[in-house]
């Protein structure tokens, strides 16, 4: 049996929620068209033709080759004016031996828990309404060439719920956040998704930080990489995007947060779609997009002018702080040196930019890590003279993220909406080390909330924290 | 963005015509101090966003000023004629709980009483 999806159709709905191909519309954190994937495995459809239409190279660009679901997907054009059928009448020989055939938005909402008795699709099903979105699930060539060749089949199609599949048809934002609503709401479990756990209702991905102060109550989904502020309150009954920042004290309940979305701190979200700066009401479908970053906004970063001056007062303050170090830098290292307590070693990491640049780390050697001139060697910050250096010569940021490593990184690098390798960062207190896990949220935080003020937040971090550790404090805690 | 200053039954009327944001904001709430700096028998305040389509954080912040300079006085601001897509920013941003939205500026006038 083969597949054939139709993904060209372009729904009202979906351009409120930003354009989004509708086979990616997330439900549940999940593009749609992973659920009919799934559903494809289990009725034992191994090859997959996605149909594209005008503007849908994003699905193709997701889907790839299928081999993340153990399917082969191949790919047709179809141009918008033609009728999707039309398609499987260029050659209706090839779908003779069986055609699952989704024509637009539908959902194949599971009625149970997955079974493994579950009754096979042997007869035909279909559902659907002339000119809207249909589907159709066959396996008798008298039907299907009756079907492909546009009269009308002696029999009529079953229901899908007798395969224990609602087809829900996703025609508004509306449907579009009620079926969220289902999923969050319980319905998630009868889905498989790899690396989610829901011993409680609470499906969180992984990377996601939730401070103590922090309450999430079930039933909830959210997605990877996100940050929780704290005092905010999440759930129950919001599904929350991955890669989103919900800032201190915001309140989110009966919700959609979309993938990339900032919600800003106080916020109260009670059944309202967010989608990057844009809120959407799904109950009468109405946008309003927000020109103020204080409340919604994409965690994507534009460059901004700020920028430019922050760039120009670190450069000067990195030429202060060269200048303030160079002497005791030239005779504490020199000291180090000669007792082989440390050395520097040049390793490659992502420069800002595009550029892989090599940059000087600081290594104490086994018998020197506790040794009390290495400890006042970073107390001084002297191990970061040579970024520092580089910093002046304009290829660091003097505050920003802990530069990345080239290729280890290269992942982490690829998804951050904005890059500033810099001498100071988060991490700076810790001596750069981090788990990946938290550098990861790190840097996403970073590259959203970047400003004075974190800046200074972190050049306060670094000194007082080292200047505790000196005094045997564990520097975390400054 | 547009400011008419009035007085229905005893009570001051704002009327505002276009996007309370930040662009207009100083200007708003100047006019607002010299209108009621110059009208000491008002107490209670009623702006009328029927002809707001939109507005931002510093539209709200002013709002929530101008609240504050008409409780000095011991009197009370309300909303009237509050729109769809401004009642959705009102809601996000927990400023119903601040302020008393009525669906008609006589309402509030009446509610004012």
């Amino acid at each position: 049996m083969k597949a054939v999806i139709y993904t060209g159709e372009n729904p009202g709905w979906t351009r409120s929620l930003g354009g989004i191909p509708w086979p990616l519309a997330p439900v549940a954190n999940r593009p749609l068209l992973d659920y009919w994937m799934e559903w494809c495995l289990d009725l034992g459809v191994a090859e997959v033709r996605l149909v594209l239409g005008d503007g849908s190279d994003r699905v193709e660009a997701y889907a790839e080759d299928g081999r993340r679901w153990g399917l082969r997907i191949t790919y047709s054009f179809l141009r918008d004016d033609r009728l999707p059928a039309t398609f499987l009448q260029r050659n209706p020989a090839e779908w003779r031996d069986g055609l699952l055939f989704l024509t637009g938005p539908m959902f194949p909402r599971r009625r149970f828990e997955r079974k493994p008795d579950a009754p096979a699709a042997d007869r035909t099903y279909g559902c659907g309404l002339p000119g809207g979105a249909a589907c159709l699930l066959s396996q008798d060539p008298v039907f299907l060439d009756a079907y492909l060749a546009g009269t009308r089949p002696t029999a009529e199609p079953r229901s899908f719920r007798d395969l224990g599949i609602d087809m829900a048809t996703v025609d508004s934002v509306r449907a579009f956040f009620d079926l969220n609503m289902q999923l969050a709401q319980g319905e998630a479990g009868r889905y498989v998704t790899p690396g989610y756990g829901a011993t409680d209702g609470s499906w969180v991905g992984y990377n996601v930080i939730i401070p103590p102060s922090a309450r999430v109550t079930p039933p909830v989904v959210i997605g990877n990489e996100c940050r929780i502020g704290v005092l905010a309150s999440v759930g129950p009954a919001a599904v929350i995007g991955n890669h989103t920042v919900i800032d201190r004290q915001a309140d989110l309940k009966r919700c959609v947060v979309l993938d990339g979305t900032y919600v800003g701190r106080g916020v109260e979200l009670r059944d309202k779609i967010a989608a990057g700066r844009r809120l959407i009401d799904p109950q009468d479908g109405m946008v309003v997009d927000l020109e103020d970053s204080l409340l919604l906004a994409n965690v994507k970063r534009p460059f901004r002018l700020r920028d430019v001056w922050s760039g120009v007062a670190g450069w000067l303050l990195a030429l202060l702080l060269l200048a303030v170090q160079i002497v005791p830098f030239i005779l504490l290292y020199g000291w180090l040196r000669t007792r082989r307590l440390a050395r520097f070693e040049r390793r490659a990491f992502h420069g800002t930019g595009r550029k892989v640049r090599m940059l000087s780390t600081f290594r104490p050697s086994a018998g020197g890590r506790m040794c009390p001139s290495v400890r006042l060697f970073r107390a001084l910050g002297l191990d970061l003279l040579p970024r520092l250096a580089s910093a002046a010569a304009g290829r660091l940021w003097l505050c920003g993220h802990e530069p990345l490593r080239a290729p280890e990184d290269n992942a982490l690098r690829e998804s951050l909406p904005a890059y500033f390798a810099a001498v100071f960062s988060y991490a700076t207190p810790r001596n750069g080390e981090s788990e990946p896990a938290v550098a990861a949220v790190e840097a996403r935080y970073y590259a959203f909330r970047r400003s004075w003020h974190e800046d200074l937040r972190i050049l306060w971090g670094t000194f007082v924290g080292r200047a505790l550790s000196l005094l045997g404090e564990d520097a975390n805690h400054a | 963005m547009e400011t008419t200053f009035g007085v229905m039954q005893g009570v001051g009327v704002v009327t505002v015509n276009g996007p309370l944001t930040a662009a207009g904001v100083d200007s708003f709430r100047d006019q607002f101090g010299s209108w009621w700096q110059g009208a000491p028998e008002l107490r209670n305040v009623v702006v009328d966003l029927g002809g707001v389509e939109f507005l931002d954080s510093a539209g709200l912040g002013t709002l929530i000023a101008l609240l504050k300079r008409v409780s000095e006085r011991g009197g009370d601001l309300k909303i009237a004629r509050l729109q769809k897509k401004a009642r959705m920013v009102f809601e996000i941003t927990r400023a119903y709980k601040v302020f008393d939205i009525l669906d008609t500026v006589e309402e509030a006038v009446k509610a004012c009483g």
